[in-house]
């Protein structure tokens, strides 16, 4: 007898996984990447169609679960260069208090503890209480980021009543099984490597397909800023809608018309001063 | 919106870059276009906006949620889902005088004729109360000069 020397030899208790080209196909109906149409063919074309009864492709009846739609979470920003001027403020109020005290008329004291007090609790307010105007996202469409998400994956759904597709989300996740041809690219934002895939659903499957971009530049950009600006007019384009000041301008005039007319005859009238 | 400054429509693309990188970035609406500057504040590119083919987006880490728009840097309209309906859809020719064009163009005229007020009611306002104010003023002192006796 001879031996096979080229053949490796097996550890004890490790069984070899095989995978059959039926068990690919199988785990292709479940994924929704065949139907189960194709599995019984090949189950027939070998023969196993009566011993083996193709994998039953999981029928989703029961409603999809409902969203808990999450407030993104925003990080409470304290500032501790307004609270520690704050303290020092309100501090200042109280050593004013023995002065006014002492001396009741002691205005200055008086004013002291006012403006100390006053600017200080606003100090200490605002920065416990204020938010950085650039609010941070931990939230990932209501999921915790967990770091691992490798794909950008770019959601639209068919319509069946208007036969369309209807985009309804774009959302970063973790892909265990990444579509063939898809690439990693950079995204500038964090500078981390993410795949781009595209989610195609029909009423038969559901799959990621990675986005490709289209070889060609048949209008740039570049071009298409003269219709859509118009650049002769530039100065109408600078026209902006009114600020605020702008609103409450006339109103602020409106009260000072007001009280104008009231010190002036509060001065001009016999009694006045 | 701020005291000093006005908001401007912004839109946040998800941009592909022509080497493969993306980039969430955040653009000025011109018309119907999202638009970019250069340093001179000059429009530098623009890219067709539809409302049919934004997709939501909840923010991720730093990016904050807002409808995306996918952009690409060679083409002036980009879409994966064959979303826009064949009416609103870019020509395939590179012709600046096709109808396409043309509609966008006209469009932009129309919006920025009909928005371009050199003057609000606010400014309005503001300068007739500004004036019967300064009126007022004078009337107050002539009266003091007057009550005084000359």
């Amino acid at each position: 007898m001879s031996r096979e020397v080229d053949k490796p030899k097996r550890k004890r208790g490790v069984k070899r996984k095989t995978i059959t080209p039926i068990q690919k196909l199988q785990e292709a109906v479940v994924n929704g990447d065949a139907t189960a149409s194709d599995l019984a063919t090949a189950l027939e074309a070998k023969g196993l169609l009566k011993e083996q009864p193709p994998v039953p492709v999981p029928i989703v009846e029961s409603p999809p679960p409902e969203v808990e739609v999450k407030k993104a979470q925003r990080f409470r920003n304290i500032s501790w260069w307004k609270i520690i001027p704050g303290v020092a403020l309100v501090a200042l109020g109280i050593l004013a208090v023995p002065f006014y005290f002492a001396d009741r008329n002691n205005y200055f004291a008086v004013g002291i503890m006012m403006g100390a007090f006053a600017g200080g609790g606003f100090l200490i307010y605002t920065g416990f209480t204020g938010v950085k105007a650039g609010v941070l996202f931990s939230s990932n469409n209501g999921k915790k980021v967990t770091g691992k998400e490798n794909a950008i994956v770019i959601y639209a759904r068919r319509d069946t009543a208007t036969n369309k597709d209807v985009p309804y989300k774009i959302e970063f996740e973790e892909v265990d099984h990444v579509p063939e041809g898809a690439t990693l690219h950079r995204l500038r934002n964090d500078n981390k490597h993410y795949y781009e895939l595209m989610n195609v659903t029909t009423a038969a499957s559901k799959k990621l397909v990675p986005v490709t971009l289209p070889d060609k530049r048949a209008f740039p950009p570049e071009l298409f800023r003269i219709p859509a600006t118009m650049q002769p007019y530039k100065d109408y384009m600078d026209y902006s809608p009114p600020t605020l000041l702008e609103k409450v301008a006339p109103a602020v005039l409106l009260g000072a018309i007001f009280l104008v007319g009231i010190l002036m005859v509060m001065t001009i009238s016999p009694g006045g001063s | 919106m701020g005291i000093f400054s006005s908001p401007m429509p912004t839109r946040t693309q998800l941009f592909h870059y022509d080497n493969g990188d993306r980039e969430f970035i955040r653009r000025r609406i011109i018309g119907q276009s999202a638009t970019e500057f250069d340093n001179t504040g000059d429009p530098s590119r623009s890219w067709v906006d539809y409302y049919q083919t934004l997709y939501p987006f909840d923010g991720y880490k730093g990016i904050s949620a807002d409808a995306i728009q996918l952009a690409y840097e060679r083409h002036f309209h980009f879409e994966v889902h064959d979303i826009l309906p064949p009416i609103l859809r870019p020509p395939e020719t590179n012709a600046m005088d096709s109808p396409y064009i043309s509609a966008i163009a006209e469009s932009r005229v129309i919006e920025i004729t009909k928005s371009a007020k050199p003057r609000t009611i606010y400014q309005t306002l503001t300068y007739i109360l500004g004036g019967a104010l300064f009126v007022e003023l004078i009337i107050w002192g002539i009266a003091i000069y007057v009550s005084r006796g000359g």
